[in-house]
């Protein structure tokens, strides 16, 4: 493979204004992950303290093998809900190494409400046991939860992908033999006393951990019977009498050991079988992404350059490099494994649309996993385009990358709209991970097209009242539209709402997609013999 | 294994066969010789051609080695066939055409001005996008052949090259 001969000036006053802006992101990210892992109420810190409790960041510290990589997922979950109150959604998760092996994490946060679930939170857990099934990684749980936020319980409870779907995740993943362990750090009460009942194996803390369909309050009010917490399903009870939680530990630090000792118990992971070779640092710094993504989301920018920063070597073979030249397909390694890339250099044309269908269908053929880089405003529109099928040519992409049997990954680098975020792999579309850098944004159209419209729609609305409008109340109603309108498709609310799986530094896009590569190789994938057609 | 390699301005085929006992080198058509690559415990080579013998440092990055041996530094690069292949079959470009169509928005170049491979000739909006028009191969400017405003197809030339010859 070819070595991507990089054009950039890194001495320009482009690159110069691009990279300062872009390490104000970075650095505003940093800070916000920051705030959301670290800064709580000194009120719930001492609280937990007194409790004997450590907060979750030091649980996860003993937990996982020292000096390993951490990927955490969707740190910032929540961030532009409940008025910031619960960062994270009161959840943390995340691929780490225990003893060796790979293994997704889901821990309570109890410094936040006692680790209340909120629909957010909910949303979180069913994504992280979505992962786990299906990256078939095996789950350690850390169970410290008081239960669903009661005011919004309408909106976490019973729907599909809900709370119970939680619990059916979790059988989901027995059936399938991914392994799971939970250790209770507090009281798991009602559904929230399935999540250790459902793992394979139970670990709970004396005194601090207890098991129960309904606490005592409730007992008491029910049947009038007086129980304390410990005698009605506390460590030992289970651990001795019921059966229901397997091993009792003394201390938060002997159990998160013994979580440590059962996984080193498991398989190691078999990789699916793809072509590799030995991995090798790109030849371009990472770092000079940030002199690469334009600060304005209108300026065009070569997504060569960018996998020239991700890829081993910066080497790359492109595939049809001057046919529809508004995407950019072909093969790199990625930490040694074959991939094949997908990112946009403009709008989507019916011969650009069909040329990803082409290389998709070879890539799924010869069994190479798929990364899309999206930057994409969307299908190209007009009489000449109808005419020349463009609708049914994005149907062709849509459907080929929907059924494809290899691994997908997406990572939002810049723009994503309409239906250019369908054909390139959104949320909606399966890919295992999808990650967004924080200069992103998404919406079904663009902002200046889509406030105009909009705003047109409310000055008729109020004229059709008797309403008389000036030009300031128009621009008024425009400027209010726009800034709405910005919030939503900003990449803080995309993972706040958790259509991503976080947001990450774009001169981590390397490291975070090769963790998330390897996860996604734990599931072997079928092969589909077909002949490829030359669309 | 089979490389084409530049040298001190010269260009070789090189091919290295046999098994790890014993090597064979073979430069160009001449006939193959023997040759053995050792580690040293200094993190260093020893190399055995014939009856030469000497230490040797090496020292990559990216395409470009370079090599401490009989007392001096050679660089040595390899060369990438179709690169190799490419340059020999002069594809290159006179003209820049539109990707899209669209709208010029800025000119940043005049005729007869000297320009480089890749920089910016001209801005153009489509689809809300604004795109850079990147210069082909280095060269002069011969014809702007749309100005700000005015819009163009998609393929329309939008910026000629004066050829080579000239």
């Amino acid at each position: 493979m070819r070595r991507i001969q990089s054009t950039i000036d890194i001495l320009s006053p482009d690159y110069r204004t691009y990279e300062r802006h872009n390490r104000n992101l970075a650095a505003r990210l940093h800070e916000c992950q920051r705030k959301a892992r670290f800064e709580r109420p000194e009120r719930d810190v001492n609280r937990l303290r007194k409790q004997n409790k450590m907060m979750v960041q030091e649980r996860i510290e003993l937990l996982l093998d020292k000096g390993t990589p951490f990927l955490e997922l969707s740190t910032l979950a929540a961030n532009m809900a409940y008025n910031g109150t619960v960062p994270g959604a009161g959840l943390v998760s995340g691929i780490g190494i225990v003893n060796g092996r790979e293994v997704l994490l889901m821990a309570s946060d109890s410094s936040i409400k006692g680790g209340a679930w909120y629909p957010l939170t909910v949303k979180k857990m069913v994504r992280t046991t979505d992962i786990a099934i299906e990256n078939r990684l095996p789950m350690v749980h850390l169970v410290d939860a008081a239960g669903a936020f009661l005011p919004l319980q309408s909106d976490l409870f019973a729907d599909r992908y809900m709370a119970g779907r939680l619990f059916r995740n979790q059988c989901v993943l027995s059936a399938i033999g991914v392994k799971q362990v939970a250790l209770v750090l507090g009281h798991s009460t009602a559904g929230g006393a399935y999540v250790p009942t459902l793992c394979d194996y139970s670990i709970m803390v004396r005194g601090a951990g207890g098991v129960f369909l309904g606490g005592p309050p409730l007992v008491k009010a029910a049947t009038g019977e007086d129980v304390s917490a410990d005698e009605l399903g506390g460590a030992d009870v289970h651990s001795t009498l019921s059966g229901t939680a397997d091993y009792a530990v003394d201390n938060e630090q002997e159990g998160l050991a013994l979580a440590r000792e059962i996984v080193g118990t498991f398989p190691r992971l078999v990789k699916a079988a793809i072509e590799r070779c030995e991995p090798e640092e790109p030849y371009y710094d990472t770092q000079e992404l940030y002199g690469i993504i334009p600060e304005d989301i209108k300026k065009q920018f070569d997504m060569r350059e960018v996998i020239a920063r991700i890829v081993d070597g910066s080497r790359f073979h492109e595939f049809k490099p001057d046919y529809g030249t508004t995407i950019v397909c072909g093969y790199a390694y990625l930490y040694g494994w074959k991939i094949g890339l997908l990112g946009n250099n403009g709008v989507l044309f019916s011969d650009s649309a069909n040329k990803c269908t082409q290389f998709m269908q070879i890539c799924n053929r010869d069994r190479v996993p798929i990364i899309f880089l999206q930057n994409i405003t969307g299908f190209m529109v007009g009489k000449e385009y109808e005419h020349g099928g463009i609708t049914k040519n994005g149907a062709k992409m849509l459907m080929v990358q929907s059924n494809l049997d290899v691994p997908k990954l997406t990572v939002m680098t810049n723009g994503s709209f309409g239906a250019g975020n369908y054909a390139m792999c959104g949320r909606a579309f399966d890919a295992r991970f999808l990650f967004s850098w924080p200069n992103s944004q998404i919406s079904v159209m663009g902002m200046e097209q889509a406030a105009k419209t909009l705003s047109q729609l409310r000055i008729r609305s109020l004229e059709r009242q008797g309403k008389k409008l000036s030009d300031e109340d128009i621009l008024q109603i425009y400027e209010g539209i726009k800034q709405d309108y910005l919030e939503k498709s900003d990449a803080y609310h995309s993972t706040s709402e958790l259509w991503d799986d976080g947001i990450i530094d774009p001169a981590d896009t390397r490291k975070v997609l090769g963790i998330a590569l390897s996860a996604a190789l734990n599931r072997d994938f079928g092969e589909t013999p077909n002949g490829v057609l030359r669309i | 294994m089979h490389r084409r390699i530049e040298l001190l301005n010269k260009f070789y085929e090189v091919t290295v066969s046999g098994s790890s006992e014993r090597r064979l080198v073979r430069i160009g058509d001449a006939t193959a010789r023997p040759a053995a690559l050792t580690g040293t415990d200094s993190a260093g080579w020893a190399i055995q051609m014939g009856e030469a013998q000497t230490p040797v440092r090496v020292k990559t990055k990216g395409e470009m080695i370079y090599i401490r041996a009989f007392g001096r530094t050679f660089e040595l690069r390899i060369v990438n066939p179709v690169e190799q292949a490419s340059q020999k079959s002069g594809g290159v470009r006179n003209r820049a055409k539109a990707p899209m169509p669209g709208v010029v928005v800025d000119i940043h170049v005049a005729e007869g001005e000297e320009i480089a491979k890749g920089q910016t000739m001209m801005t153009i909006e489509s689809m809300k996008i604004l795109t850079a028009i990147p210069a082909p191969r280095h060269g002069k400017v011969n014809k702007i052949h749309f100005m700000p405003g005015q819009s163009f197809e998609k393929g329309a030339v939008l910026v000629t090259l004066s050829s080579e010859e000239e």
